[in-house]
């Protein structure tokens, strides 16, 4: 056998079992990304000394970074499994399930909260119903163009899990839902529900529970400029806030 | 919505830093810094506020509750926090963290400052200006002055930034770096101004 690449896994059988570390011994081939090894481990569940092993339950979908399915720590940061290249990673690897969302088993977690956030501040545009309600307004090309960087988010949640804001200990619901209000918001089609939306991340868990660190800008594989959609929404949501108060 | 009052409360916890407790805090090391002028000159100033009608209402209306709501409910946000420096160790996220081990600082600093101050009573003693130099001799009194005034005073400078984001004053990178330079630099005003003072209480 050839170069191979160490690898080190955080495990857990099922949400209740405590966390324990594996070792793989992964055989080198040019741009191996760590999807493809946890694919290896798959097929041949054998750990570094040998001896036989379950699988490494792992989620993935899309392969380029579009999903966020594969979403997992590697080597300490929140990334997506198959965008990390192992020629660019420092080796060994080590690989962690997110820790802010439960473990369903090994790097499997259940970021069900990201999706039910976007449902709270309606990340959506209103389509028609039960009946056609006709064209509606045109969004400038400009507008499109401004608006694009934002729709890119893919709800992987990287940004939640480096926010210590965001944890079992509050309602916080993360970086992410608020930069989508910014992005229905600014939508002619998905202004109708604007004040919806503002309502929304000004109840509990909402804008103001961010305290500024800043983590999410960082990591966000996607580059979204959370932290101006934050400083924008606070904007929107001080000015809805007095208009609320003045209109009461 | 409107079904509680979540937002109002964050909001209120964020101008209370600012309006009053942060003019406040402006106007004691204005004050306390005329000690660099001596002690004359300070002393007209604390004086002035002595004698100010109705003290016990402004100290209590504009002082005592503000700090205790902020506090109270700032140690709450403090709590709320699961910080990770450590893992992500990006400057902002360790202004984060500062924030909050100043905001405990300041909070203990506070209490001690008050309670001592207030049981001494020393406005009526021969020399106020000397009862303080005598306090402030105590290396150990000197040292938990400097380090609970300039945590206090890098809380209220790094809480102005803060503040300029959570209202959306500055919104794009950009604006929050030149907000946060200027911050910083009022923090180096107010520094020099505060340590200024504990040293001229000396002689
Ligand atoms: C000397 C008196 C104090 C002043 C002048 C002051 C000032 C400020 C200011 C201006 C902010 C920024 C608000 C914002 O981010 O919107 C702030 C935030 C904060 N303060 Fe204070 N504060 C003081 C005392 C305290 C104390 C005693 C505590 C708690 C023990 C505390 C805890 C906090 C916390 C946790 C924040 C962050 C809030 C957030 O980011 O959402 N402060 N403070
Ligand atoms: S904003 Fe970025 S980090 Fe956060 S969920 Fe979306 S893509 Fe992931």
């Amino acid at each position: 056998m050839g170069e191979t690449i160490k690898l080190r896994v955080k495990r857990q059988d099922n949400p209740e079992a405590s966390p324990r570390w594996d070792d793989f011994e992964i055989p080198y081939r040019k741009n191996l990304n760590v999807i493809a090894m946890l694919m290896h481990i798959q097929k041949n569940p054998v750990l570094a000394n040998g001896q036989k092993t379950a699988p490494v339950v792992y989620e993935c979908n899309c392969l380029e970074e579009v999903c966020g399915a594969c979403t997992m720590i590697i080597n300490g940061k929140p990334q997506q499994a198959c965008s990390a290249l192992v020629d660019q990673l420092q080796k060994p690897i080590t690989l962690e399930p997110l820790t802010k969302f439960p473990v369903l088993r090994d790097l499997h977690v259940d970021r069900n909260k990201m999706f039910e956030n976007l449902k709270k501040v309606k990340g959506w545009i209103d389509i028609d119903g039960t009946y056609d309600l006709g064209p509606g307004p045109r969004m400038a090309p400009k507008t499109q163009e401004w608006a694009y960087p934002l729709s890119r988010c893919m709800t992987c949640g990287c940004c939640a899990e480096a926010c210590p804001n965001y944890n079992e200990k509050s309602d916080f619901m993360g970086p992410a839902a608020i930069s989508q209000v910014r992005l229905f918001n600014a939508h002619p089609t998905g202004s109708m529900q604007k004040d919806d939306r503002l309502d929304a991340i000004m109840d509990k868990g909402g804008i103001s529970d961010c305290g500024n660190a800043q983590n999410c800008v960082q990591v966000c594989p996607k580059e979204i400029p959370l932290t101006t959609s934050i400083a924008d929404m606070g904007k929107d949501t001080v000015k809805r806030w007095i208009s609320r108060a003045l209109r009461a | 919505m409107g079904t509680n009052n979540h937002f109002a409360i964050r909001k209120v916890h964020s101008l209370l830093g600012i309006i009053p407790i942060g003019f406040f805090f402006l106007e004691h090391t204005i004050t306390n810094s005329m000690a660099i002028l001596g002690e004359d000159m300070w002393m007209a100033f604390v004086s002035f506020l002595h004698n100010l009608p109705f003290k016990i209402f402004l100290e209590v209306g504009l002082i005592f509750l503000p700090i205790a709501f902020h506090a109270l409910y700032g140690l709450w946000i403090v709590y709320g926090a699961k910080n990770n420096t450590l893992r992500y160790s990006y400057f902002k996220n360790w202004m984060f963290y500062l924030q909050r081990i100043t905001a405990i600082i300041t909070l203990v600093f506070i209490i001690w400052h008050v309670w001592t101050l207030k049981t001494a009573n020393l406005y009526y003693s021969q020399s106020y200006f000397q009862a303080m130099g005598e306090m402030l001799s105590n290396p150990l009194v000197f040292a938990a002055y400097l380090i609970g005034f300039l945590a206090a005073a890098f809380h209220f400078t790094n809480g102005i930034w803060s503040f300029l984001v959570a209202w959306g004053v500055t919104v794009g990178p950009k604006a929050q770096k030149v907000s946060f330079a200027l911050c910083m630099g009022f923090f180096a005003l107010l520094s020099a101004a505060g340590i200024g003072s504990l040293i001229s209480f000396l002689q």
